[in-house]
């Protein structure tokens, strides 16, 4: 699997084959946690590596697609003698059911960790429907 | 840049085996999707001339929760259980559960002695890098031959 950096081949386009980043560094999917509150789908992911201006949080539709750029991982005048974890980039993407208000999302990141506030419209919110005894 | 070879599939003076070569490739295969990882947190281990910088991802950690005590040539890190995002709230639904949230006990033994006055320690977007000097004392000395 490592690339021979002195033989370029063609490589053949495959059909439907995903959109490539422009960097060779792997991409990873991060760990998430996600729950749904009354008033809000909250999505919690965990990206070390990523600052808060490296980031970036999509809602196109109803597809949620949440993104992070690490840094250079390599320490100047230092080799790797012990590997035990890649460093990479950072993509996923959830399909969400829908009936959020895209205007009033909330996302921060803090120690790595990004965290997406997603409210429901006024609509998708549970609405009380009291029951009569009749 | 070369991909590192995890050390797993470094080992020198193995006895031959018909497997061997086959045990080596098949490492090396699954060493690229799950490299050698015995304990948490997996840690990579830059080595210079004169210091060990180790680096882990920690995510969702505070400088608080961590707790990093070095002795001689040995380093030890130890930390607080992650705080879990709400779970026994009211009205609160789990789609996923994927983050590990445990807390972590994981010591390493440096090839020589750690100057502990000059320990650097960064924790900065959920990722540690720990600068561990060689002390002064431990460090080879060159001798002068004298001519007669």
């Amino acid at each position: 699997m490592c690339a021979d950096a002195n033989v370029m081949e063609k490589q053949q386009a495959q059909q439907g084959q995903e959109v490539e980043a422009t960097r060779t560094r792997p991409v990873f999917l991060p760990c998430t946690d996600i729950f749904e509150r009354e008033d809000a789908m909250v999505v919690v992911a965990d990206m070390p590596g990523v600052g808060p201006e490296a980031v970036d949080v999509d809602l196109t539709g109803n597809e949620l697609t949440i993104s992070g750029r690490v840094a250079d991982p390599a320490i100047e005048g230092h080799t790797l003698s012990s590997w035990e974890y890649e460093v990479g980039d950072y993509r996923r993407r959830f399909r969400l059911s829908g009936g959020i208000d895209a205007d009033k999302i909330d996302a921060t990141i803090k120690n790595g960790v990004l965290q997406v506030v997603l409210p429901k419209s006024k609509e998708a919110q549970p609405q009380k429907i009291t029951v009569k005894a009749g | 840049m070369a991909i590192p070879i995890p050390n797993r599939a470094a080992r020198q003076g193995e006895p031959w085996s018909p497997f061997g070569d086959f045990d080596r490739a098949m490492n090396r295969m699954l060493g690229d999707l799950y490299p050698t990882r015995a304990e948490y947190p997996p840690a990579n281990i830059w080595t210079g001339k004169d210091d060990v910088v180790l680096t882990a991802e920690l995510p969702g950690i505070e400088p608080d929760d961590l707790d990093i005590s070095v002795h001689e040539n040995v380093v030890s890190l130890r930390c607080a259980p992650r705080e879990k995002p709400p779970q026994s709230e009211e009205g609160v639904t789990y789609h996923r559960r994927e983050c590990a949230h445990a807390g972590f006990s994981r010591s390493w033994r440096l090839p020589f002695e750690v100057d502990q006055d000059k320990v650097e320690a960064k924790l900065e977007n959920g990722v540690l890098k720990l600068t561990l000097p060689q002390s002064e004392v431990s460090k080879p000395k060159k001798i002068e031959i004298k001519a007669t």
